[in-house]
């Protein structure tokens, strides 16, 4: 349910005229709202950037989330590899 | 099993009373939550978040979900609205949505106990420590043990901070937002809260948005 939200929010904020990009945990819901990026993880649901107090893996999830913001051609979805 | 049965007669008996299901889920995903929460604790690498490993009930609801009613229709521009990026994310100014819950101490928890899901939000000022944040969740599906411990999990304030501070990111948003994701019934985040969202957004004139779920 959070990931339709999450993508209810995001189609909002788009359409306003603003760039957007989502953390997925789950890539079968993803792929029925079709936001427009999308990153896919690989972590269980509550961790979207992986593992609590580990800045270097939340780093490198946000920076892989943001590369997504160049891609005009949407829905992307792109997988993170850890 | 027994209990699985009597769900899934429960569940073709009232088709979609969805919100009525949600709640008899409790009970079942707590076993799945227990798993992950084993599964992290045992170190065992990487914990793949898919639908079989959430419980048979909740994997039932989701199977028959109407997420179509609410997926993008072609002639609904906004449905397929994109924004190109204006300019490079070291001179955007970036904000954080996410749906784990968080609130403030001085702010009403979210509605718990609203079974078709409470659409309202929290505006959360750039400037707090996310370990201030509270968490209130309908939802047992997920793992709660993580956004406890480090809310930059799903709020992640404080790496923001540090691209800010490499240069890797232009400006921090005065204002970050928070739902709660188990929203059944979304007609209400559809027509009134996410757009307002999007407005205060704009009126932030916010470049980026980088969207969490849980």
């Amino acid at each position: 349910m959070c990931h339709q939200s999450v993508g209810l929010i995001q189609r909002a904020i788009e359409s306003q005229g603003i760039t957007t990009v989502s953390v997925s945990l789950l890539r079968e819901i993803t792929e029925k709202i079709r936001p427009p990026r999308a990153l896919f993880v690989p972590y269980p649901l509550g961790y979207p950037l992986g593992a609590p107090h580990d800045t270097v893996l939340q780093t490198r999830i946000m920076r892989a989330a943001f590369t997504l913001l160049a891609h005009n051609n949407c829905p992307v979805l792109e997988t993170f590899l850890p | 099993m027994r209990h699985h049965l009597e769900l899934f007669r429960h569940f073709y008996a009232h088709r979609f009373r969805a919100s009525d299901m949600l709640y008899s889920f409790h009970r079942n995903t707590y076993s799945s939550i227990l798993r992950y929460t084993h599964s992290l604790s045992e170190g065992g690498g990487t914990v793949l978040a898919q639908l079989k490993d959430i419980a048979l009930a909740e994997r039932l609801f989701l199977k028959r979900y109407p997420f179509k009613k609410f997926a993008p229709r072609p002639d609904d521009p906004s449905a397929v609205a994109v924004t190109p990026l204006r300019t490079a994310l070291k001179d955007c100014r970036v904000a954080l949505v996410t749906t784990a819950g968080l609130s403030l101490p001085d702010q009403p928890p979210f509605d718990v106990t609203n079974k078709n899901g409470d659409p309202s939000f929290r505006e959360i000022p750039a400037a707090i420590s996310p370990s201030l944040l509270e968490m209130n969740q309908r939802s047992w599906s997920f793992d709660h043990t993580g956004i406890l411990r480090d809310r930059n999990l799903a709020l992640p304030l404080d790496r923001l901070r540090e691209m800010r501070q490499r240069g890797e990111i232009g400006v921090i948003a005065p204002h970050h937002y928070s739902f709660m994701g188990s929203i059944v019934s979304p007609s209400k985040l559809i027509k009134e809260t996410a757009p307002e969202v999007a407005r205060r957004l704009t009126a932030d004139a916010v470049d980026v948005v980088l969207l969490t779920p849980v």
